[in-house]
């Protein structure tokens, strides 16, 4: 493996819904090693890039390649198998299942043992459920969520079902993480622990993450990289202090003016945070 | 015959009796209840302890230890106190600045934490606490970007030990022999309500003599499950967990997250349980918001068998056998509600649930009762281990139970409540001022006043500083009086006055106007107003009983022997009570002053005329003749 190519590398991409642009002519690359977040105003296209990404969309031009190789035309379970695991921005669990379950059904990328021996569940088939449900457990205790363990999706709080969601997509064992909007709809503390979180399976996984968010101060908390997209245009692309001054930056945010801008992020970068 | 005088003493016979054969403990990890055997036990501690030797641990030192009650803790625990050394629970909510005091008072070696937020909690205040050499954490999650020598997990220190026990072979097993029971096992930081934590200085004799006392009353089998959930900083939690669980050999669960304990508690179903009087309180309004969420038919039956469940409980505690037919109803009550409310909260093979702490309410005690947890109050403190609690068979819902076989206990003749044993502590670190006042010839001097009734129950009043005075020298306590007397249904308020004109207490007495208004339609009596029906004879003959029946809970000098019924109701909006219905005392007796003269002059009446305000901010005056009865 190339370590100093990136892993994510996204050339001229364009996305039409019919006469609508979603993305155009989008180039940017994801590094092995960082937190990378993708800002913009609504529909600016970052939820696109991301189902590009994953196959829920297909790009008309360009291409997405994901450890050198093509990705863009791939449907979305062979992509999740390849290792890119992502969340929702509203949330997509069976609602019906416990939050165990909802995990370990993420687990059945990895399943290898067939129907038939998964029917009779004896010797590998259950030595592999065993080693699924251990890993499973695993997530549970690293996100905290083993009083919800037996509950019903559909029955927890909003915040608590994110922290689902998040721990279904680690489930896939991934190797770049997309979060669409983890902390949207969250209260001060709630996202101060996703916050935690997000920085624990970045330093624990060492794998890299790709965020959308609005809350501004907390991407100019937690971020290493910043793009910024407008219109389904890349319009800016840096590390959290030179885009807080781009003066680009500051005009797509209509209504936001300048010095607010600046001052909700100048309050410190990751450091802070300790 | 190897001595078994010491906690570390007591885990070696153990690890010695039952090794491999038996659980020690269990901790729900990974959703899945791992369980360590006594030799398992036996090892993390020697591990530990030998990690600690070789760290430069000396007999003496202190460890500090900071965490949710885990087999860690209880490893460093006994780890240190096999070493000789001595542990400090610190609570997990403690603020940086009462771990600072804590840890810089004890002189702490070394501190033991759990993790990421208790380890960074000592980071921020590293420079305050020079005595600190190492900071040692058990769970490593989000601890994997700290590199700094002063951190180090529990597994290296235990690797420490792997090497250290190579070059020093038996020195564990030496050192936990030359262990002696005088030796201090713990330091126990109570938080007074004023002023700085004191350091409770606590023997293995201590902790030990206080079990055995208990085991008397309320022998532990090995084959029982106790549930650690209670913080191990507290030293109900000391007793229980760690040295009645050695002492018996029974299995000690802890749960997974202090969260799931709800969970946890039914899937071990423990035979004893000891939960804050707090705990109890929020599992009963839990039960009762469940039932009023729950279906109609659940409902129905809960309320339809409840008043049963009462009658039956309370027949119990006053030790009169309840008739075939409550029997029998109390058994279909059981069958169809009351067996499987138990199994809901986990409590179904609970055979001992134990309340500490503060004093539960009367309420709780009752509905828990009613529905067949027969919980139990023990009493003690962290200085002097337990001093009464109440047998299964002997229980009355005012007392704090009667003393402990064993154990000498009296009240003084100022009315605070003395022990004396070997389970009375050593005094407070650093603190001679204090220990003299605690300790007197052998006497642990509570600070509570209390009172011993006929049946020999310990009856707590309060705290003796919140104790007031009668002219006639003696103390009473007016929450105490007040506060069992709201639990009268016919009874709202009451004001207990003393003070130094009176000799004896007086209660002012306002009746429950909607209960007693329909007690008396129920008996055809007549009445017009509240001030009305406050002085009927039959009213005061009612509140009267009531009183009676309290006066048996307190001691002689301080009973209540007069009072009156209010003509009026206490209000807000007359400055007598709170927004938050306490009462304005001083205000009162103010305004009482003319009828609380009439008492002391020995009246029976007293024409009360009280103001009162119109809406229209127009005054009126009514007069009412207030009646003053004696009671003895």
């Amino acid at each position: 493996m190339d370590a100093d190519r990136p892993l994510i590398e996204v050339k001229d991409l364009t996305l039409r819904f019919g006469g609508l642009t979603a993305l155009t002519d989008l180039s940017m690359a994801v590094g092995r090693h960082e937190i990378l977040a993708v800002i913009g105003p609504n529909g600016a296209g970052k939820t696109s890039l991301f189902n590009c990404m994953t196959g829920f969309y297909r790009p008309q031009t360009g291409s997405i390649t994901f450890d050198g190789k093509e990705i863009s035309q791939l449907p979305s379970h062979k992509i999740a198998a390849m290792g890119i695991a992502r969340t929702f921005q509203n949330i997509a669990l069976y609602s019906g299942l416990s939050t165990l379950d909802n995990i370990l059904a993420a687990r059945n990328v990895a399943m290898k043992t067939g129907v038939l021996a998964g029917g009779i569940f004896f010797g590998p088939a259950r030595r592999e459920e065993v080693e699924h449900r251990r890993t499973v457990e695993e997530i549970i205790d690293f996100l905290e969520i083993q009083a919800i363990r037996k509950h019903v999706v559909a029955s927890l709080p909003y915040g608590m079902r994110k922290r689902v969601d998040l721990a279904r997509a680690l489930a896939l064992e991934p190797r770049v993480l997309l979060l669409d909007e983890p902390m949207a709809g969250m209260n001060v503390e709630e996202k101060e622990d996703m916050a935690r979180f997000i920085f624990d399976i970045y330093e624990s996984r060492r794998i890299p993450i790709i965020l959308v968010e609005h809350d501004m101060a907390l991407v100019m908390d937690i971020a290493d990289r910043i793009v910024v997209l407008d219109f389904g245009i890349k319009i800016a692309e840096g590390d959290p202090e030179s885009i807080i001054q781009n003066p680009k930056v500051i005009s797509a945010y209509l209504g936001l003016k300048e010095t607010e801008f600046a001052t909700s992020g100048a309050d410190g970068r990751r450091e802070s945070t300790r | 015959m190897t001595r078994e005088e010491t906690i570390p003493q007591l885990l070696r016979r153990n690890y010695e009796r039952w090794g491999e054969n038996a659980v020690a403990m269990r901790h729900k990890d990974l959703g899945i209840w791992q369980e360590f055997t006594w030799s398992q036990c036996y090892a993390q501690v020697k591990r530990f302890a030998l990690g600690l030797k070789a760290l430069g641990f000396d007999q003496g030192d202190t460890v500090g230890i900071i965490g949710d009650n885990e087999p860690e803790w209880y490893w460093t625990e006994l780890a240190c106190q096999a070493n000789r050394g001595t542990s400090v629970g610190i609570f997990v909510d403690s603020m940086p600045d009462e771990v600072k005091y804590i840890v810089a008072h004890s002189e702490a070696r070394y501190v033991v934490t759990r993790d990421q937020e208790q380890t960074d909690k000592i980071l921020a205040i590293r420079d305050e606490i020079p005595n600190v050499k190492k900071v040692i954490y058990w769970d490593p999650k989000g601890m994997w970007s700290y590199h700094d020598p002063f951190v180090m997990s529990f597994q290296e220190v235990q690797a420490l030990g792997d090497t250290f026990e190579a070059d020093h072979p038996g020195l564990f097993e030496e050192s936990i022999e030359s262990g002696r029971s005088s030796d201090l096992a713990i330091i126990c930081y109570t938080s007074g309500t004023t002023g700085l934590p004191k350091g409770a200085m606590v023997t293995h004799l201590n902790l030990i003599t206080t079990i055995k006392q208990w085991f008397e009353v309320e022998p532990w089998e090995p084959q029982e499950d106790y549930l650690s959930y209670v913080p191990l900083a507290w030293i109900a939690e000391q007793m229980f967990c760690v040295t009645a669980g050695l002492l018996s050999g029974a299995t000690v669960n802890f749960p997974e997250r202090p969260e799931t304990v709800q969970s946890d508690i039914r899937e071990i179903g423990p035979s004893m349980i000891l939960y804050s009087s707090r705990m109890w309180e929020s599992l009963s309004s839990m039960i009762l918001t469940k039932i009023e969420d729950g279906s109609p038919i659940k409902r129905f039956l809960f309320n339809l068998f409840l008043p049963v469940g009462y009658r039956v409980s309370d027949m119990r505690m006053e030790r009169k056998e309840p008739g075939a037919g409550w029997r029998m109803l109390d058994w279909l009550a059981d069958l169809l509600v009351f067996s499987s409310l138990r199994d809901k909260i986990g409590l179904k093979r609970t055979k001992a649930p134990y309340t500490g702490g503060s004093l539960i309410s009367p309420g709780t005690f009752r509905l828990f009762r009613a529905v067949g947890v027969d919980i139990r109050q023990i009493y003690g403190s962290s200085e002097a281990g337990l001093c009464c609690c109440h047998r299964v068979d002997d229980v009355k819902f005012e007392s704090i139970g009667t003393p402990l076989p064993g154990m000498q206990v009296k009240v003084s003749p100022e009315g605070e409540l003395l022990w004396k044993g070997d389970c009375v502590f050593q005094g407070y670190l650093k603190d001679t001022k204090k220990t003299a006042e605690a300790l007197v010839d052998g006497w642990y001097h509570s600070g509570d006043a209390a009172h011993i009734d006929e049946d020999g129950h310990v009856i707590y009043l309060d705290r003796m500083a919140d104790m007031m005075d009668l002219g006639s020298g003696l103390k009473y306590s007016p929450q105490h009086i007040e506060g069992s007397l709201k639990f009268s249904p016919y009874i709202r308020d009451t004001i207990a006055v003393g003070g130094k004109r009176l000799s004896y207490v007086v209660a002012l007495v306002q009746i429950d106007f909607e209960f007693v208004g329909k007690w008396a339609e129920k008996r055809h009596i007549p009445y017009t107003t509240f001030a009305d029906l406050s002085q009927k004879p039959q009213v005061l003959d009612l509140v009267e009983e009531e009183l009676k029946k309290l006066n048996l809970t307190l001691p002689e000098g301080s009973r209540v022997k007069k009072f009156a019924c209010l003509h009026k109701e206490l209000d807000p909006d007359e400055e007598e009570l709170t927004r938050t219905r306490k009462l304005r005392r001083d205000f009162v007796e103010r305004k009482y002053e003319g009828l609380l003269t009439a008492i002391a002059e020995g009246k029976s009446t007293f024409e009360a005329s009280s103001e009162f305000k119109y809406r229209d901010g127009g005054t009126g005056v009514t007069t009412t003749s207030v009646s003053i009865r004696q009671l003895f």
